[in-house]
């Protein structure tokens, strides 16, 4: 069953995400874009990472989407259709993506610390039945470990980031007021 | 059975896609998707390191919402340096924006 919903999962995301490379109109790409966060989001919770799950939905299908959307809007074209054209890189590009792509896959195949994770998980999983352990690590993923995580040894970084969008939300208004004033 | 390298192999095809997204677009709006996808798929690798690793904390998934907060916070300024480009040159185009190239 999860095996299944993560086939029909990883196909939709990296569909979508073909489709937003290909499109050639650029709301169809974030239109695609979207798609493929939120199938990703279901990839997490494949991977008991309810949390995350949620807040990708929240800031990726929500926030940023909506964002493009409004860069877009703000850089409109006369012809749509044609809004999204490919450089003269296209094949440079395609063979050197795809021969990363090969080589990192090769890479994880062969990898000694890949599967010596999966087996150390499979040796938990198959004992995890039967011993009283098993309950503590399923729900090592969930809001409550990681609300635990962020706001106790990771309460400086947490303060670091918030004082970054700040920043950043201080200077995305500064760029965005000070080409008013001078055209 | 779905294990760890499942997941990589997506994170690796997802993040080859963005590349290839940010490398072969014309307009800029087209690369910072490219981009966004590849920050994408380096969370979903610290998630599923997460899931299948041995440590009891969940280290990967708080990584990765720090993650998700600098790529909001990326997309913020980036959108806003391509609309004050807009207005200076009236196209988005990465090709013509060469002023820093001699």
């Amino acid at each position: 069953m999860q095996s299944v919903l993560f086939y029909v999962f990883a196909t939709l995301v990296v569909l979508s995400a073909l489709a937003m490379i290909l499109s050639r109109n650029l709301v169809h790409s974030a239109l695609y874009m979207a798609a493929a966060f939120l199938g990703m989001a279901f990839v997490y919770l494949l991977l008991q990472a309810d949390y995350v799950a949620v807040v990708q939905i929240l800031v990726y299908v929500g926030a940023i989407s909506i964002l493009f959307v409004f860069g877009i809007m703000l850089t409109k074209r006369e012809r749509m259709e044609d809004s999204n054209s490919f450089n003269r890189y296209g094949l440079v590009a395609a063979v050197v993506g795809l021969g990363v792509f090969a080589l990192v896959t090769r890479a994880i195949l062969v990898s000694g610390a890949v599967a010596a994770l999966q087996a150390a998980q499979d040796a938990t999983q198959s004992a995890g039945p039967a011993g009283s352990g098993s309950a503590a690590t399923a729900v090592s993923g969930g809001a409550a470990s990681i609300s635990a995580m962020l706001l106790g040894p990771m309460a400086l970084p947490l303060e670091v980031s918030g004082l970054l969008l700040l920043a950043a939300l201080a200077g995305a208004v500064a760029i965005g007021k000070a080409t008013r004033k001078t055209t | 059975m779905i294990g760890l390298s499942q997941y990589l192999i997506l994170a690796a095809l997802l993040f080859c896609i963005g590349f290839i997204g940010a490398v072969v677009k014309r307009n800029a709006i087209a690369v910072l998707m490219g981009v966004e996808l590849m920050l994408n798929a380096v969370n979903l690798n610290l998630v599923a390191f997460d899931r299948f690793g041995t440590h009891a904390a969940p280290l990967g998934q708080s990584f990765a919402i720090f993650i998700i907060a600098v790529a909001a916070a990326e997309v913020a300024v980036g959108l806003a340096i391509i609309l004050t480009l807009y207005r200076h040159r009236a196209n988005t185009s990465v090709d013509d924006l060469d002023g820093l190239k001699w």
